[in-house]
Parts: C-alpha cells; structure tokens; sequence
C-alpha cells in the first residue's frame, strides 16, 4: 500500500513539473519529496513536494544558454588554477552579461594567475560598470 | 581528496570556533579544503589558515552552489546551505554531508527529509574526532552512484 502511495505522489509530482515546464528531465531517487526539473530554456527549478498535491520552489538556476559559455563555466569550476585561467580566456572578447559575471566571481580566485585575467576581462568588458573597469585599468597603468 | 565546506551562518560565534578548528585539524591531516561561507570575519579567519582557499562571501545557498568548485565531498554546516547540497548532488553529481542534530534526524518535514535522505551520510554535531570526519567524507566520495530518470 505505502508503494501505491509513492507511486501515485511520484506521478502526481512530475505531472506538475511536466505543466510547469513542458519537456522536463527529472531526477527521482531513495524518495519522491523533491524533483529537479529543467525547462527547454536551461532553467532548472528544484521543487519540494508537499503532500501529492502542492510542490514548493525552493530554488532556481538558470545555466548559460550558450555552449562555448556552459564550457567556460565547467572549466571556471574546476580545481586545477590552469582550467580556470583557460575558462577565463574562452570568454575573451565577448560581451555578454553571463561572461561579465563569470569574470567578476573569478575576481576573488585563490589563484593570481585566474585574478589577473579576470581583472583584464573586466577592464574591457563593456557591460562592466565604468568604476570597476577603471580600477583595473588603472591597476595596470600601475 | 578535496573536500569542500558551506556555512552560512550569519555569526561567528561558538559554532563558529568549532568550525575553524574543524578545518585547521582536517589541514593538519592533509585534507585538502575549499570554503565558502556568509560571515566576512569568518572568512578572514579561515583565509590565514595557509593551504586552505575561501571563496567569495555569499549570502545565499545558489551563490554557494554556483561558486563551489568540483570537489570530491561538501559539507553542509548550517540550515540555510541545505538546499545547495541538493543542488550539487543533482546537478554535478556532487555528493554531501550534513551536520544533523537529533531533531534533523526525527524531522518530518518534506525539506528536511529530501535533504536528509539525499544527504551521503549525517554528522553529529557532537563528533570532534577529525578521524570520524575524514571517514565519513571517504564513505560519502567513495558511495555515490546516482540513476536519473529521464522523461
């Protein structure tokens, strides 16, 4: 009976992702409380089911769109300074809003290497605000 | 092994102290740590400790998730990291642990039970030996195996 249950909450949850979002892949495993969906459009939304009916959102990311910049991000959360600067350097030249954020999180970087070309991405990003590029252009007047 | 730890809490306080001695001892161990927490003094603390990287202060746990690198293990610290770990283990495979007190452990609550049933194993608050700590985080690296169903 309780696998009835399961079964039935299970359905009822991705039926509701599956009218929140259309094509969904969802992700379902050890218990139905909770299901990840993603939408077309690379927007994933992790919801908590409460009861059969009702689901909650308790978080949403939205990946990059583009590939060469879904490549960078997997390359900017790598462990190793030299894939960093790399993910960095596929970004150069472009001017997008998602590149912008994936220089100015590695402006802090543990590694020098990674921070410097961060700082040079910004510094010619036209979407950075003009304070912060002339702080690092200033830097390399320095 | 690289461990990776999240703590969100907005103070530093008792609980804050039992953190840094948990990563200087994990350091002493060989343990490599990568850290991203809430409180800027906290993170300053953390940052002196030589061998250790900190990641940017953030405040809530998907800036936690976007910013943890791909380590081996996350350790969860607080309530407020919990749904980054069930972003990490879904999306990048990642898995993680949890510090859980008895009434994590005995709650029925729909968010705690998905965290606490998607956790790689629980750690009890009260454990001090960082010998428990690096077995656990072994178990945890060493067991993930996750189908995903796709429709």
């Amino acid at each position: 009976m309780n696998r009835l249950v399961a079964c039935l909450q299970r359905g009822a949850g991705v039926g509701l992702a599956l009218l929140l979002f259309g094509p969904v892949s969802a992700d379902s495993w050890r218990d139905n409380s909770f299901v990840l969906v993603t939408s077309d459009a690379g927007e994933q939304r992790l919801l908590v089911l409460e009861g059969s009916a009702t689901a909650v959102v308790i978080a949403k990311i939205q990946a990059p769109q583009n590939p060469d910049r879904q490549n960078a991000l997997r390359l900017l959360q790598s462990l190793v300074d030299a894939d960093r600067v790399r993910g960095l350097t596929l970004l150069a030249g472009e001017t997008d809003r998602d590149s912008l954020d994936m220089a100015i999180a590695s402006l802090v970087d543990a590694s020098p290497e990674v921070r410097e070309e961060a700082e040079q991405l910004v510094a010619e990003h036209p979407l950075a605000a003009p304070a912060l590029r002339n702080l690092f252009a200033d830097d390399e007047d320095d | 092994m690289h461990v990776g730890h999240i703590n969100l809490a907005e103070a530093f306080n008792g609980v804050g102290e039992h953190f840094v001695r948990l990563i200087e001892e994990l350091k002493l161990h060989g343990v490599e740590q990568h850290v991203v927490v809430r409180n800027t003094e906290l993170a300053k603390r953390l940052e002196i400790i030589d061998g250790v990287t900190v990641g940017p202060c953030v405040r809530s746990a998907v800036t936690a998730y976007c910013l943890m690198p791909n380590v081996d293990v996350v350790h969860l610290h607080d309530r407020s990291s919990w749904n980054a770990g069930l972003l990490l283990v879904l999306t990048r495979s990642i898995p993680f642990v949890m510090t859980a007190d008895k009434a994590i452990a005995l709650s029925n609550s729909p968010l705690v039970s998905a965290v606490r049933n998607r956790a790689a194993s629980l750690v009890d608050p009260e454990i001090a030996e960082v010998s428990t700590h690096i077995q656990i985080y072994r178990q945890a690296a060493d067991q993930l195996s996750m189908p995903t169903l796709m429709l």
